[in-house]
């Protein structure tokens, strides 16, 4: 009777079995989500069972479960890529601790083994580093050289260098008579200066008397 | 304040389970008025013992059960299941025939399977294939029909019913006789042709046997009653009949020796048309589509013809409704009708299918 009373031919018997049964596999194989509730089919069921009500029950069921996967599904992916990238940071690390370990073994291995042979690997090996060290270097003077834009300026320079040197040497040499008048513990302090400067006012003529010549 | 139900609907038709069961009580008058016509008072004194049975089985159950009686009671489907037993129980069977089949129907294949809704055997059925296994000789042996009867008798009166019921004297001879599916079993080496000249069965009958004939037209406008109040659809009585005849035609073999018998005997003869449409038309062990039950049908007509012709028993409405019954969920499973707004039918085991 419900069957036939059914606008939307499902089989309201049926539906109303499997929803007792909550076998959703079932009432969604029989079309529960096309039920409009119009409740014919309970207006014409002799026994007088609330079939509307069941099936209402049963969508929201249905509906509630498929929520549940979705998080579920989504709590499982977010944890499986927390668990992936964690072991992936472990993973690194560990690759890191593996290189530096080795690193620390060769350097321990190789510098005996150079002395012991000629020493001619353990210069190469030194000499890789300091070639690129050298090229820094020289890249430096050239920006420098490249910066001093003329010879008159360089001797212009130089002759300040070598007034402001002079000024210098003789302020250290007033401090080192001092200290020597004083008797003071800084008085070696104050020659190394005053022989440091010296020398620095040697180097600036010589560069000067280059540089003229 | 508490709502009894929120959901629609907020009105109920008027048909309830206890009006469709009286509808198919009254629906069976004309059948009990043929059979009693024909074959005497046993049909009567068998739906009285049916019925007084069946209503004190349901209420012990129900009462073990912790339900309420008088609501069970009321819904008449204890009446119609021992109505239906009694109709089909042969006339003047002794009375404990009568008691253990239905104490079986109502008990076993009604309550203990849940009660009314939740029984997947027909239980009338399965109360007649019990007694008919158990005690073969009282569950074959039919009276003769009123045209066949020998000279200067009659069937026996009330009273005489209710003794040789009760077991206090014997029918007398003669009143009892085969039925006409019976005699085609055992009639091999005729013609059935020459069967229909011979036996005054059939050539005091206009079509199909005497007496059996009108019993099977009274239970067809029973059954026409209820298909025109809805109580079932056209699907399953047709698929049965439709089934059953298009089995029979194809097995005539124009009449020979061999031949199970004439198309129409075995529309009109038996338990055809009582099976039909008020034994297969059972909503809760049918299958529940239209497709479904016109399938459930097919299945029951060639069954029974295949046990009248090839099987032991003469009638077998019975055991192919009860077989048809462990088929109806599988049938169910398959015949899923079109949902509105789809392109396709969907199988309800799709999932495990798939």
């Amino acid at each position: 009777m419900c069957a036939e009373a059914c606008p939307a031919s499902l089989l309201p018997q049926q539906l109303f079995w499997y929803a007792q049964a909550q076998d959703h596999e079932r009432l969604e194989a029989h079309n529960l989500f096309d039920c409009i509730e119009c409740g014919a089919c309970s207006y014409v069921c002799p026994s007088n069972i609330p079939l509307v009500q069941y099936y209402r029950a049963a969508k929201g069921e249905i509906r509630h479960a498929q929520d549940e996967k979705v998080k579920a599904d989504h709590a499982r992916e977010r944890f499986e890529f927390h668990k992936e990238r964690i072991e992936q940071a472990e993973r690194e690390k560990e690759e890191k601790r593996a290189a530096r370990r080795e690193a620390a073994l060769k350097a321990k291995a190789n510098p005996p083994a150079a002395d012991k042979t000629d020493g001619a690997s353990g210069s190469k090996a030194e000499a890789k580093p300091s070639s690129s060290a050298a090229d820094i270097i020289a890249a430096a003077q050239a920006r420098a050289a490249a910066k001093q834009a003329s010879p008159e300026d360089q001797q212009a320079k130089l002759e300040r260098t070598i007034a402001a040197t002079e000024q210098r040497l003789i302020v250290a040499e007033e401090k080192l008579a001092e200290a020597i008048a004083s008797d003071s513990d800084k008085q070696a302090v104050f020659s190394a200066a005053v022989e440091n400067t010296r020398q620095k006012l040697q180097q600036s003529k010589t560069k000067l008397a280059e540089l003229t010549a | 304040m508490a709502f009894k139900q929120v959901t629609s609907p907020h009105a109920h038709s008027a048909q309830s389970t206890s009006k469709v069961m009286q509808l198919v009580i009254w629906a069976t008058v004309p059948g009990i008025l043929a059979l009693t016509w024909q074959f005497g008072w046993g049909s009567l004194i068998n739906v009285v013992i049916a019925s007084v049975t069946a209503l004190i089985c349901e209420a012990i159950v129900v009462k073990m059960r912790g339900r309420s009686v008088a609501f069970y009671l009321s819904d008449y489907s204890a009446l119609v299941t021992a109505l239906l037993l009694a109709l089909s129980l042969p006339p003047l069977a002794p009375w404990w025939i009568i008691v253990v089949g239905t104490v079986f129907s109502i008990v076993v294949a009604k309550q203990l399977y849940g009660g009314l809704g939740y029984n997947p055997f027909n239980p009338a059925m399965v109360g007649y294939v019990v007694l008919l296994i158990s005690f073969p000789i009282q569950m074959t042996t039919w009276v003769a029909p009123l045209a066949l009867l020998p000279e200067g008798i009659s069937h026996p009166g009330l009273v005489e019913s209710l003794q040789i019921v009760f077991g206090s004297i014997n029918p007398v001879d003669g009143v009892t006789g085969a039925t006409p599916l019976d005699m085609f079993k055992h009639s091999s080496g005729l013609l059935v042709d020459q069967v229909y000249e011979r036996e005054p069965l059939f050539n005091l009958a206009m079509f199909a046997g005497a007496g059996w004939e009108w019993v099977n037209i009274a239970f067809l406008a029973g059954g026409l009653i209820l298909l025109s109040n809805r109580i079932f659809t056209w699907h399953g009585p047709l698929g049965m009949l439709g089934a059953l005849a298009l089995m029979s035609v194809i097995f005539y073999d124009s009449g020979s020796s061999t031949s199970p018998g004439t198309p129409m005997m075995h529309l009109f003869s038996g338990a055809s048309m009582f099976g039909a449409f008020f034994i297969l038309t059972d909503p809760v062990s049918s299958a529940v589509s239209n497709r479904g039950r016109l399938i459930y049908g097919a299945l029951i007509g060639v069954l029974v013809y295949i046990i009248r012709a090839w099987g032991n028993y003469p009638d077998a409405v019975a055991f192919a409704v009860l077989i048809a019954n462990f088929a109806a969920p599988f049938i169910d499973n398959y015949t899923l009708p079109r949902t509105y707004g789809h392109t396709d039918r969907r199988r309800a085991t799709e999932k495990e299918e798939g």
